[in-house]
């Protein structure tokens, strides 16, 4: 399977929230970084044909999925990033009802239902009201409705918001592992939820896709960029608002930092191996990372 | 998806708790209003042997004497003698305006142009008065009076209203409340066939509130009236207000009768469900849907009020959800409107045009519901 995004854009009212971007998918994990009002909800809606391009296209295997339709909706599986529940319906019947929505046989729906809850762990909580749910278990049961239809595309956006570390993991796992076979694309904030799973990432700014690699690319597009450094306060103090700065660690004689920098900031710093999420403060700067890490 | 569709309508706990006010209601309203004539008492049984049926030049004399011996003090009769007395001597006062009209229509008839409008409407109305032959005289109908009563009156028509708005006004836009609507559309059938499961939930919702209402008040009306003699009387002879159908055309019996009325107002209903689907697929929003609904359904009867009700406004009124859920006007005289020169009955015309209205309104639903976004 390929999914061709054609240069698409999106604007509302005079605001474009998505500019002529472009992209082609087969099958792996694709993840989507970017900080927030970038674009990634408003292009996954596009994908999920639940919102139409102001100009563009988006080809399944050549096929406008405009057209596709039905077609198209038969193999995708979406997860907002807000969404509700029907409160008075339980785990199980909230299933169901996506099962007949997505028209699956009565019988494959059953076992299908089993399957999902037992994935997301929420099976023995099939018979309980969804609005006593918390956060993570909705979202969790949103991820197992996405599910149901053994998607060939699957959408998810901002999946493990609201998840706990723990949750997180086995979220991450549970991609990895049905990834084969299918295109999952993933936007998150959370650097590492796709760190080592994305065949792909797509970095966006400002509805503008800025760059696109695998993991490694970025990081080698990194070399040269990330030192390390220890010094004092004042130090630390002037090389402020000059440098992307990360990681601050503060002990007795001083602050030891990791920052972003083209040349050698500081005498004492040493170029160190970059990560996904120094890429992240090097396109975003720090207030996007504090945003990731809070 | 459609049994799911029912499942979120009728696990709504409002609704039950409204039905039962409305239930409460009628047992109360009823047990208040049916003391005057029941005609349960058994001297009804006999008055029947003796007056009832057809009305009859012997029958009419004979009340005629009887009251006039009691109006000079000659005898004393009770309530109920006296009652069916004057009954009696309607039907055929009734029966004597029935034979002029149609006199009165027949030499219109010789006068008028075979192609105008006057005349074909006027021989339709003919055809009709000539098929009634003698639909007046006392019968034991008081039950299905009652019965009537509650399809008729304004008021009905609020309670059957009120249970469509609380029930449907949430069904398109609950998903949009609970935030499902993303979720929704992405799925397959999320943009057409769940519309039409949402409709034939809806449709059968109705059904079970026109079932439960008529059923409880049948149990209500048996109860008061002890028993359903009369069905094979003509409804004609329902002359209580405000169900007043002696002036008539209509050639029924009182069952037909109900259960024509009955499959009227259920179409009315699925009509006016309908729009309420629209309204609640278009706004988005359940209390907008509920009054914007509401108003619609109510806009005739404030125009009434206010003395809008001539010339175009009086077409308006007329064909209105309110006139076509509250059907008391669609069957009480002839009344027809033109189509193409053509006289058409006013009951055909407005299922007519409403059937049209209703057509127009799914499609707008479909169409609305395939081409749905979600920005929020
Ligand atoms: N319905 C709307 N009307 C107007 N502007 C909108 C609307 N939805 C989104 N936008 C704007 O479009 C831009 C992209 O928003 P979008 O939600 O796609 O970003 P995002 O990357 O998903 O952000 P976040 O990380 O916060 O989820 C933002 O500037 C936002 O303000
Ligand atoms: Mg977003």
């Amino acid at each position: 399977m390929k999914l061709v995004i054609e240069n698409v854009s999106k604007k509302y009212n005079d605001k474009w929230a998505v500019r002529e971007f472009n992209a082609e998918m087969t099958d792996g994990v694709y993840g989507l970084l970017g900080p927030n009002g970038s674009g990634k909800t408003t292009l996954m809606r596009m994908l999920a044909s639940i919102l139409k391009p102001t100009s563009g296209r988006i080809l399944l295997d050549d096929q406008d999925i405009r057209t596709l339709d039905e077609t198209y909706r038969d193999v995708l599986g979406y997860l907002p990033q807000e969404f509700g529940l029907y409160q008075n319906f339980t785990a199980e019947r909230f299933l169901a009802y996506f099962a007949s929505l997505k028209g699956l046989d009565k019988n494959i729906a059953k076992e299908k239902i089993a399957e999902v809850l037992a994935l997301v762990n929420l099976t023995e909580h099939k018979r309980k009201k969804t609005k006593t749910f918390s956060g993570g278990m909705k979202r969790r049961l949103g991820i197992a409705q996405a599910l149901l239809n053994d998607p060939k595309i699957l959408i998810v956006d901002e999946p493990t918001a609201g998840l706990d570390p723990k949750e997180r993991i086995h979220f991450r796992n549970l991609i990895s592992n049905i990834s084969r076979e299918r295109i999952v694309i993933l936007s998150t904030h959370i650097v590492s939820d796709i760190e080592y799973i994305a065949k792909e990432i797509f970095i966006m700014d400002q509805g503008v896709l800025k760059e696109r690699s695998d993991l490694a690319g970025l990081l080698s597009g990194m070399k040269g960029k990330v030192w390390e450094a220890s010094m004092t306060e004042t130090e630390f103090a002037s090389l402020q608002g000059q440098y992307k700065i990360g990681n601050i660690q503060r002990n007795e004689d001083g602050v030891k930092l990791r920052l972003i920098s083209d040349e050698k900031p500081h005498a004492q710093a040493v170029e160190v191996l970059a990560t996904l999420e120094d890429v992240y403060l090097y396109y975003f700067g720090e207030e996007a990372l504090q945003h990731v890490q809070a | 998806m459609y049994k799911h569709e029912l499942y979120k309508i009728f696990t709504k706990k409002s609704l039950y708790i409204t039905f039962f006010l409305i239930v409460l209601l009628l047992v109360f309203s009823n047990s208040e209003s049916m003391l005057d004539w029941v005609m349960k008492d058994e001297i009804y049984d006999e008055l029947y042997q003796t007056h009832g049926g057809p009305v009859t030049e012997e029958l009419e004399l004979m009340v005629r004497e009887q009251m006039r011996a009691s109006d000079a003090g000659e005898v004393s009769v009770d309530q109920a003698t006296g009652d069916v007395q004057f009954l009696v001597a309607m039907s055929g006062l009734n029966l004597e305006q029935l034979e002029e009209r149609k006199e009165f229509l027949a030499s219109k008839i010789e006068t008028l142009d075979q192609t105008t409008h006057q005349y074909l409407e006027a021989t339709k109305e003919l055809e009709m008065l000539k098929e009634l032959g003698n639909p007046y005289g006392f019968y034991l109908i008081q039950a299905w009076t009652g019965m009537m009563d509650l399809i008729e009156p304004f008021f009905s028509v609020v309670l059957i209203a009120i249970m469509i708005l609380l029930g449907l006004s949430p069904i398109f836009a609950e998903d949009h409340a609970q935030k499902t609507i993303g979720l929704v559309l992405a799925t397959k059938h999320g943009k057409k066939n769940l519309v039409t499961s949402k409709i034939l939930a809806s449709i059968t919702y109705i059904g079970v509130v026109f079932i439960s209402l008529h059923f409880t008040n049948f149990l209500i009306q048996l109860n008061g009236y002890g028993g359903l003699h009369g069905w094979n009387a003509p409804m004609q002879s329902l002359v209580n207000y405000p169900s007043d159908y002696s002036m008539s055309p209509f050639n029924l019996n009182v069952r037909q009768f109900y259960f024509i009325m009955l499959t009227v107002q259920f179409i009315a209903g699925v009509a006016f469900g309908v729009l309420v689907l629209c309204l609640s697929n278009l706004t988005k929003n359940y209390l907008m849907t509920f009054f914007v609904s509401g108003s619609i359904l109510g806009l005739p009867f404030i125009l009434r009020q206010i003395g809008l009700d001539h010339g175009f406004f009086k077409t308006f009124n007329l064909f209105s959800y309110l006139e076509f859920i509250r059907i008391e006007r669609l069957f009480d005289q002839f009344r027809t409107f033109s189509f193409f020169g053509q006289p058409i009955l006013y009951p055909t015309y407005l299922i007519g045009v409403f059937g049209l209205v209703t057509i127009l309104l799914l499609g707008v639903l479909y169409y609305r519901s395939k081409h749905q976004q979600v920005t929020t």
